[in-house]
């Protein structure tokens, strides 16, 4: 009987840790979607002070024409508004979860005006995220677009 | 007294615990460096043994020609003998060592053909790579097609 009550015990316990497991994992997948999204908006807002948070001091991105950028020439972009695009979603997006590591795929269609007229832009982008800290930043973002879409 | 000795130790601890970290970042460093080389010599011999091995199963693939890719897809890619290389040349490799985690960045200018038609280029790639059941493997892998100026 004991043996049983043990056995028993045991299969709870196994079961409970992966459903624990599971939870948390999901829970980290939502956190990254939706920092993901404050990240798309946070360029339209130019909201400086979050992009300081969620880049890591070392992070580094690639844009679309290949060209490296740091934390600090990330921020400038930003803040300069050099960008036409003026709203954007995503879509496609994918989380997986390493323990403390996590790569989030996506692509972001952005919209804005060009010379008068209406574009919508789509990009590729693979975004690998560290927790330090308590809380997740992105140490890299490299961009590309769809060789069909450049011009 | 003892409190002098006390503290030379915890000096010393420290010290040596610095010194080994750096170690082990340098000996990861030059673990992935390598990693990173047999990975263009295995695309240059069409060795899919190779990619089935450093690459985690639900890894993925992104570039300006293939978008997102699965693991399945890029091997079958790489045994379709599709692309043949001239040259290859890695450069501006750069590591970061997060613990179990690490983001290779790099450039490459490469001369092929894909199906008989020229298309050589250069690009910058980053590869991030996970310690998974004690080696390192790649989850994901973007390359970013430099602009032709």
């Amino acid at each position: 009987m004991k043996r049983i009550a043990i056995a028993f015990g045991l299969v709870v316990l196994v079961f409970g840790v992966a459903i624990l497991a599971q939870t948390q994992t999901e829970s980290v997948e939502q956190e990254l979607k939706k920092l993901e999204n404050d990240w798309l908006q946070a360029f339209f807002k130019k909201d400086i002070a979050f992009s300081d948070r969620f880049l890591a001091d070392d992070y580094l991105g690639t844009d679309e024409h290949g060209n490296v950028r740091t934390k600090a020439q990330e921020i400038a972009e930003i803040k300069s508004g050099a960008h036409l695009s003026t709203s954007g979603v995503q879509d496609n997006i994918k989380v997986r979860v390493f323990g403390d590591a996590a790569v989030v795929t996506g692509r972001n269609i952005m919209k804005g005006l060009f010379k008068g007229k209406e574009y919508r832009s789509p990009y590729l982008w693979t975004d690998t995220f560290i927790k330090r800290g308590g809380r997740w930043q992105c140490v890299a973002s490299p961009v590309s677009k769809p060789i069909s879409e450049q011009r | 007294m003892k409190r002098i000795a006390f503290a030379v130790g915890l000096v010393v601890l420290v010290f040596g615990v610095t010194i080994l970290a750096q170690t082990q970042t340098k000996s990861v460093e030059q673990e992935l460096i390598r990693l990173e080389n047999e990975w263009v010599d295995a695309w240059v011999k069409s060795d899919v043994a190779f990619f089935d091995q450093v690459m985690a199963d639900d890894s993925t693939f992104t570039s300006p020609w293939s978008g997102v890719v699965s693991k399945a897809d890029y091997l079958a890619l790489i045994k379709s003998g599709d692309r043949v290389f001239a040259s290859w040349v890695l450069a501006d490799m750069k590591v970061r060592v997060y613990g179990e985690a690490a983001v290779v960045t790099g450039r490459n200018a490469i001369k092929e053909t894909y199906k008989g038609k020229d298309v050589s280029s250069q690009n910058r790639w980053t590869h991030t790579w996970v310690k998974l059941a004690g080696r390192w493997q790649c989850i994901a892998a973007h390359s970013s097609r430099i602009a032709q100026k």
